[in-house]
């Protein structure tokens, strides 16, 4: 499992796409999740909730059409009943009308009822003991006493009354199978021809089936209707298996002893929201595609640009310098890759300015092999030399010898490229001992040296060629003024060099530091390496300049940095 | 790189594209939806029920297909026409269109059809049965389009007229006839007459006997009973059933809680039955092997006939007066009275090209319609439903062998109250 995760890690964030995308993945999956399904619970709740409020207005709306029937012939019945159990409203004088006024009787009472009739009552009857009945002739009496809910109505006692539902095939006309509410009411009545009578009311109940398989079909509700007698007196057929999770509505008329049970399963309760929740998560999942090829899309540029970048960069490393990438674009891609250019060029001149002064090295080292004498061979012979002088009496010249070689014991000295200055200046100072014996005191000396320089190295043999210029060049035999004066600036060390000699015109300048001419007549070619060294030692921001006044002075200057 | 990036937004617009689009096809979908309930709905009341309404249903259909933009609303009010008609017309919300009989009672709230009929050069009125007009006419306005009709005939099961080696009757035969003819078919012994007869008849039937017998049960200009609804010809033609009644030469049928007397006729208990066409078919499956005949004439007097008749109407109230009329118009149309099997048609020309007349069990139907030109009392007083009540309580008493002089005369009196308002 670790090794998993440590190689996916190790495998699938090396790609910046693949980080990208997931990036993207992020960024637009998060909210969306978030939005998501705090809109999907929001939603559904108002949704579940407003579906609640319709379910309950709907199964309120069937209680309160079943109440209306049954309320209605109740309160007709009733009327009916009140009516007939008025001793002084004794108005059938005979059962079965024989006579004139028997029929007129009949006809009036007949009318009596038709006229409690309303919209959807489908027949008013009252049906005497004997099985004889008064209203409209439409009424297939033996048909109705056929029906098995007839057996139960002559248990009926006073003050009771049933309700039930049946089909309409007891009437001679007009559909059989239509459905009916009936009501039965037994007439309070004592006597004469209403004992034991009874009222049979029915109501079309074609528009209450019609709403409840509304309720059936639309709301997937499975109803239940039970009578007084808690008898089932409709149950929706091919009702699902009763759950515990199913959502159920019970209603109880107490006037009539009616129970409606309406249960819905809870899939179909939820079924709105659940279509919330499904478009939501086809949402999430469409903008997970769409990211995904949006992250593809955006990255491909991207990381090519990278790849390529990347490639240059192996093939620069393999030390291919004239690698280029072709700059498209100008965002930051595009930047990078022009500053990778610039920086393969600044690399290539780079390399080409160091092998430059590389090789100019290993040349000045091969002109210093090429003048190296063997230094034993030539100290032991100036010794010899010195020795000589001193038996012949040769002060001056002995002397000479003496500065001489510690001139040379400096010069010859390869142990160390850089020296402190004052050493150099010992040096120039054994150098000028050696003049001033050639010469005699025909020249002047003057060193105005800033004591912090005297620590801070500067190349070796520095001065000694740039004084040899001077007694060779400037002076006539000797004769002029030298000042030295070393300061401290800020940045850097400077040193001023300068002789009243001859002075010199541009070109000579020119030649003097021009590599081209050096050789020519051997003039200059310490000057220019001195300029050669500072600037290889330090730098090109440093080493020698040179100002001059013909037949007035020279000043050369060295700029060096310090160092210790 | 942009090339890919270019056709990844194309692709997105054309998927936002599509959404929109298929937003359009839905919404096109709805203006279809829409269109189906901009359709101008015509609705239609009837009666009927079962193969005569499946009938009508076809008629509707068959007028939508010629006219796109309407919808005709079928309302088939069945057995509660008259409960729900009033409830509409009391509501100001009638059926545009509605099968009618009883104009005394609605023509206020009809539209008489007068004005159409004029305007309309391609409705020809002479087709129509003249007769038929007189039910649907109230004081001189036409209020409704014959629709369909049944005259009374008698039917006669041919079996037992075989059996008992009686020839058949034929059309022009007399009331003696018929009396003698079915006492010889009654054998009270075993439960066989010659005729039934409905203990509570509907007046209206015995109308065309009355007629028939040169009196009626009111003055045709409906301010008289006496002497019409008490003359002895009325008398004569009431008690001609009781007295078959009471000589066991005729039953009891059809009463409450009795076999209805098209039960009887069909078990072959009884020889003759009198009815209008409404049976016709039922007997026919029934394989009963019977004929029809005329209604008896009584002695030197014509036969008259009873039309019981059904119109359409256009109500009052109805916001599309001129569509309704092109319905009521097709309904009336050659095609449509030929789709309605079950209805007697009511163009002459169609039943000389269908020879419907030819048909030996319903030429009887067009003899007797010849015959009909009398207007039924409910048409000439606007109380005929009280005065009825009296008169048919009379009749029922007589057919219970009481005294029809005195009930009829009772009937009179108890009657006058309603006449002359």
């Amino acid at each position: 499992m670790k090794k998993l995760s440590a190689k996916i890690k190790n495998y699938s964030f090396r790609s910046i796409r693949t980080k990208m995308v997931l990036f993207f993945l992020i960024v637009a999956v998060f909210p969306l999740l978030l939005f998501g399904f705090l809109s999907y619970g929001k939603s559904s709740e108002i949704v579940n909730k407003q579906f609640n409020d319709y379910e309950q207005f709907a199964v309120s709306q069937l209680d309160k059409q079943i109440e209306n029937i049954f309320e209605l012939m109740y309160v007709i019945s009733k009327d009916i009943n009140q009516y007939l159990s008025d001793p002084t409203l004794v108005i059938l004088q005979e059962e079965i009308p024989r006579t004139y006024t028997g029929f007129i009787e009949i006809k009036n009472f007949e009318r009596y009822l038709e006229a409690h009739k309303t919209y959807d009552t489908k027949g008013i009857y009252l049906i005497t003991n004997t099985g004889y009945y008064y209203g409209n002739s439409r009424l297939d009496i033996h048909k109705l006493f056929q029906k098995p809910f007839w057996k139960e109505i002559n248990r009926l006692k006073q003050g009771d009354h049933w309700i039930g539902f049946y089909n309409s095939d007891h009437y001679y006309t007009g559909n059989k199978d239509e459905k009916i509410i009936g009501l039965v009411f037994p007439i309070e009545s004592d006597f004469g021809v209403l004992k034991g009578s009874k009222l049979l009311i029915e109501t079309n109940a074609e528009e209450l089936f019609s709403y409840i398989g509304f309720l059936e079909n639309k709301l997937h509700s499975s109803i239940t209707l039970r009578n007084g007698q808690n008898q089932v007196v409709y149950k929706t057929k091919k009702t699902p298996k009763e759950l515990t999770s199913d959502i159920i509505w019970n209603n109880h008329f107490d006037a009539y002893g009616w129970d409606i049970h309406v249960r819905i399963p809870q899939e179909y309760y939820y079924q709105s929201s659940n279509v919330i929740l499904r478009y939501t998560i086809a949402a999430i999942l469409f903008s997970i595609i769409l990211v995904s090829l949006l992250a593809i899309v955006f990255s491909v540029p991207l990381t090519k640009g990278i790849k390529s970048l990347n490639s240059s960069m192996k093939r620069v490393s393999e030390g291919n310098l004239d690698t280029q990438i072709a700059v498209t674009t100008t965002d930051e891609l595009g930047i990078l890759s022009q500053s990778f250019n610039d920086m393969v060029n600044q690399i290539k001149e780079l390399i080409e300015k160091i092998s430059l002064t590389e090789r100019l090295k290993r040349q000045a080292e091969l002109k210093a092999f090429h003048y190296q004498i063997n230094p034993h061979l030539l100290f032991n012979t100036l010794n010899s030399i010195q020795w000589k002088a001193r038996l012949l009496g040769a002060k001056e010249v002995q002397e000479m010898i003496y500065h001489l070689t510690e001139v040379l014991h400096e010069n010859l000295n390869f142990a160390d490229e850089l020296i402190p200055l004052k050493k150099e200046l010992q040096t120039i100072k054994h150098y000028l001992k050696v003049q001033e014996i050639r010469y005699g005191q025909t020249f002047e000396y003057i060193e105005m040296i800033h004591s912090e320089c005297l620590d801070y190295l500067i190349p070796r043999m520095t001065l000694q060629p740039l004084f040899e210029n001077i007694f060779f060049h400037a002076f006539e035999d000797g004769q002029g003024r030298i000042e030295l004066v070393a300061s401290v600036k800020p940045e850097y060390l400077e040193l001023t060099l300068t002789d009243n000699g001859k002075g010199m015109n541009k070109e000579t300048i020119e030649k003097l530091l021009n590599p081209k001419h050096q050789g020519e007549n051997g003039r200059g070619i310490g000057v220019y390496n001195v300029n050669q060294r500072v600037r290889l030692h330090f730098g090109n921001e440093y080493g020698l300049s040179i100002e001059s006044v013909v037949g007035m002075k020279t000043i050369f200057s060295i700029k060096w940095p310090k160092r210790r | 790189m942009k090339k890919f990036r270019i056709i990844f937004l194309a692709l997105i617009l054309l998927f936002v594209l599509t959404a929109c689009s298929n937003k359009q096809s839905s919404s096109r979908a709805d203006q279809t939806g829409k269109e189906e309930s901009e359709k101008i709905v015509l609705r239609f009341a009837t009666w009927d029920s079962g193969e005569a309404l499946n009938i009508q249903e076809k008629i509707a259909r068959k007028f939508e297909e010629k006219h796109p933009f309407i919808k005709v609303q079928m309302e088939a009010y069945g057995d509660e026409f008259d409960q729900k008609l009033a409830a509409a017309f009391g509501a100001k919300n009638p059926p545009d269109v509605m099968y009618m009989w009883n104009y005394p009672s609605y023509f206020q709230s009809l539209e008489p059809l007068d004005n159409f009929i004029k305007k309309d050069p391609t409705i020809d009125l002479n087709d129509f049965y003249q007769g038929l007009f007189n039910y649907s006419t109230m004081y001189r306005k036409l209020y409704g389009m014959p629709a369909g009709f049944t005259t009374r005939v008698v039917y006669y099961n041919k079996d037992l007229f075989d059996a008992a080696g009686i020839p058949y009757p034929q059309d022009g035969w007399t009331w003696d006839d018929f009396k003698s003819v079915a006492k010889k078919l009654s054998n009270p012994a075993m439960e066989q007459y010659g005729f039934g007869v409905r203990p509570e008849p509907d007046t209206y039937d015995l109308q065309g006997i009355v007629w028939s017998n040169g009196s009626s049960f009111i003055s045709e200009d409906g301010k008289k009973l006496e002497s019409y609804m008490n003359s002895p010809e009325t008398i004569e033609s009431i008690e001609i059933f009781a007295d078959m009644v009471k000589q066991k030469s005729a039953v009891l049928v059809g009463g409450k809680n009795q076999q209805s007397g098209e039960e009887v006729f069909e078990a072959g208990r009884i020889a003759m039955w009198e009815s209008g066409i409404w049976p016709l078919e039922e007997f026919k499956k029934a394989k009963v092997n019977f004929g029809t005949v005329e209604m008896p004439a009584f002695k030197g007097k014509e036969v008259r006939g009873v039309i019981s008749a059904s119109a359409v109407s256009i109500a009052k109230d109805s916001k599309n007066k001129d569509l309704a009329w092109e319905f009521v118009k097709f309904f009336s149309s050659p095609e449509a009275i030929k789709m309605r099997t079950a209805d007697l048609p009511v163009r002459i020309s169609m039943v000389k090209d269908l020879k419907t007349d030819q048909d030996p069990l319903i030429g009887p139907f067009y003899k007797m319609l010849e015959r009909s030109n009398a207007t039924p009392a409910y048409l000439l007083t606007k109380n005929w439903d009280e005065i009825n009540r009296n008169l048919s309580s009379a009749i029922n008493a007589i057919l219970l062998e009481q005294d029809a002089k005195e009930l009829l005369n009772n009937a009179v009196s108890d009657s006058e109250k309603y006449m002359g308002q």
